[in-house]
């Protein structure tokens, strides 16, 4: 077992309420990662009171389960998924496409354009419904407030991203196996990920509307002038963003779950 | 004395007691000389759902199947996913001619879409799984999905189409005409502005011509092969039966046909109509003795088969989506690599 308190052993001071961060792979820049066979909160460092839901990986019901557990009268913030549009998307598809986004206006005109609901149907089968379960046992628990965080944005660089999953052994074994040259694996076009990343964000607030509570995203200072992650927040993988990133995010957290 | 006359000289295949009566081979039915498909050919279908059915043993037997639009198979309940382009069924030459007409910028439908609570329908491709949000999106849609089929047919050599019915609703407006009845599967019937027609051979025919004209000024090239559907009507708006309406309406598009592959250069009749009604009718439908079984789609296949010039490699490579499962490989394993804090 790791150094992790167990919620019994938390001093916590005299606020009225719990403020627990809770989520899948993302929350990890935020509030350092720790393994636990079970769920199991701690105070995350640098804070006074705001614990981590620590768990087994992946995320079972049984994390979920525990969140929902303490969600009465506490502030709950989470950081659910994040990956939804590079696990379906991030190389191109049997057929390339473009979609229509609100966020960011080019769009290739030589290719095939899909309807923006198919991939939201795509993202909601790759895991957002699962969320929106989530959300409405959580919302029957009666916590003061439900705050869904902002993920982060996509890595603009496709060369810089093919060098990182080329150094990746077990995703090159993984081609290997399924006899896929890695010279023909394409990574799908930047601005396209970016609008898959925004649409994703545009789901996360609508379910956070949806069930009265807030959408927190992506501070702005994270992004460079398109909207992409700035570089120095990029972590050593395709997907993640780092520690630098996750201090950040985690003071704005923190800010909105302590607003009166 | 010998007496001579004109049919002494004829082929067994015209005489109904030498071929139909005996020895009854469904590929004769087709009289051309020329391969209607060749390994080179760049093949598009288009037309009533019987149009669908032949494309998988297309691909299967190597030929070069056109796609300038994809769709993922799930939800795809109308088929748009099985034609060249996902314009789903075209049911009537009609509907074949405005799509065309659409395509080169020469008709824009005035009741082009319908807004409802959950989204923006295409009265064209009512059935889309997947709607547009807003209409600005839709736009955005209908523009691109228009350059994919006039895309198809700029590439293609040869397009398939299979003439199905000739009842259609239509709108008031212009005359657009619709794949389905408003209201049926999105949008709502409104008497004032939709009204049924029925066309007739002369209007099938001139439809038909159109809509070659229209395609060859995309692609001056291009070959066509009709057939028509043997699939009945599944309802008739005439105050006729439906069995009686059948005939009538696979009658017309049969003379219309013949009328065109009689009188427009590089458009060939494919009688599949004929094999599927013909001697073995009786194997060759569902139980509900409407839809084409797979003996009778098979029957028709080989008989087309008989008259094309076959790839010498069969199957072509499966395109199945490779790109997908890396995605989800490489996102699970740097899921499982940030969580042993790599």
């Amino acid at each position: 077992m790791s150094d992790a308190v167990s919620q019994e052993e938390i001093v916590r001071p005299s606020i009225g309420y719990r403020a627990i961060i809770a989520g899948h792979s993302h929350v990890n820049a935020m509030v350092g990662w720790r393994h636990e066979l079970a769920p199991t909160l701690r105070i995350v460092d640098g804070t006074s009171h705001l614990e981590a839901l620590d768990g087994p990986w992946p995320r079972l019901e049984e994390y979920w389960k525990a969140l929902v557990q303490h969600a009465d009268n506490a502030r709950i913030a989470i950081v659910w998924g994040g990956n939804e549009h590079n696990a379906r998307y991030f190389f191109r598809d049997a057929y390339d496409f473009d979609f229509s986004s609100k966020h960011v206006t080019k769009i290739l005109n030589n290719i095939q354009i899909i309807a923006r609901s198919t991939i939201r149907k795509r993202f909601y089968e790759g895991g957002l419904s699962d969320l929106a379960d989530l959300l409405d046992q959580l919302k029957a628990a009666r916590p003061q407030r439900l705050v869904i965080v902002g993920t982060p944005p996509p890595k603009k660089d496709n060369d810089r991203l093919r060098t990182m999953f080329e150094a990746e052994p077990h995703f090159l074994a993984y081609a290997e196996a399924k006899k896929i040259d890695p010279a023909d694996i394409r990574i799908t076009e930047p601005h396209i990920r970016l609008k898959l990343w925004y649409l994703l964000q545009d789901i996360l607030a609508d379910e956070a509307k949806r069930i009265g509570g807030i959408f927190l995203p992506v501070l702005k200072e994270t992004q460079d002038e398109d909207g992409y992650l700035r570089d120095e927040f990029w972590a050593s993988d395709v997907t993640h963003a780092n520690p630098a990133y996750g201090r950040l995010m985690l003071d704005y957290v923190v800010e909105e779950l302590e607003k009166p | 004395m010998t007496r001579s006359h004109p049919y002494q000289q004829l082929p067994p295949t015209s005489f109904w007691s030498r071929s139909v009566a005996r020895n009854y081979a469904p590929a004769e039915l087709y009289r051309g000389k020329a391969p209607l498909l060749t390994p080179d050919d760049r093949i598009i279908s288009a037309g009533s759902c019987f149009a669908a059915n032949i494309v998988p043993f297309l691909e299967r037997a190597g030929f070069h199947y056109l796609r300038t639009e994809l769709m993922d198979a799930d939800g795809d309940r109308f088929g748009y996913g099985r034609y060249s382009a996902s314009y789903g069924n075209i049911y009537t030459s009609r509907q074949l001619l405005q799509l065309l007409q659409r395509a080169t910028g020469e008709f824009a439908p005035k009741e082009d879409r319908w807004v409802e609570a959950d989204g923006v329908y295409d009265p064209f491709r009512p059935g889309l799984p997947n709607c547009a949000e807003d209409e600005d999106e839709f736009d955005i849609l209908i523009r691109a999905h228009l350059d994919r089929v006039r895309e198809a047919f700029a590439q293609a050599s040869v397009l398939l189409f299979t003439l199905g019915l000739t009842e259609a609703w239509s709108s008031s407006d212009d005359g657009a005409v619709f794949p389905a009845c408003p209201g049926t599967i999105a949008g709502a019937f409104d008497g004032e502005r939709h009204y049924f027609a029925n066309f007739n051979a002369n209007e099938v025919a001139s439809d038909l011509k159109a809509s070659i004209a229209t395609a060859r000024t995309i692609n001056p090239d291009l070959r066509v092969i009709l057939t028509v559907s043997p699939v009945p009507l599944v309802a008739t708006a005439t105050d006729k039966h439906v069995f009686t309406a059948t005939t009538y309406s696979k009658s017309v598009l049969r003379v219309a046909a013949e009328e065109v592959a009689s009188t427009v250069p590089g458009v060939s009749y494919f009688p599949a109509y004929e094999i599927v009604m013909g001697p073995e009718s009786n194997q060759h439908f569902e139980d509900d003795l409407r839809n084409v079984n797979a003996k009778g789609v098979a029957a028709v296949v080989e008989a087309l088969f008989a008259h094309c010039e076959l790839p010498k490699v069969s199957e072509r490579a499966d395109e199945t989506s490779w790109q997908k499962l890396l995605s989800e490989e490489l996102t699970r394993r740097e899921c499982e690599e940030t969580m042993s804090d790599k």
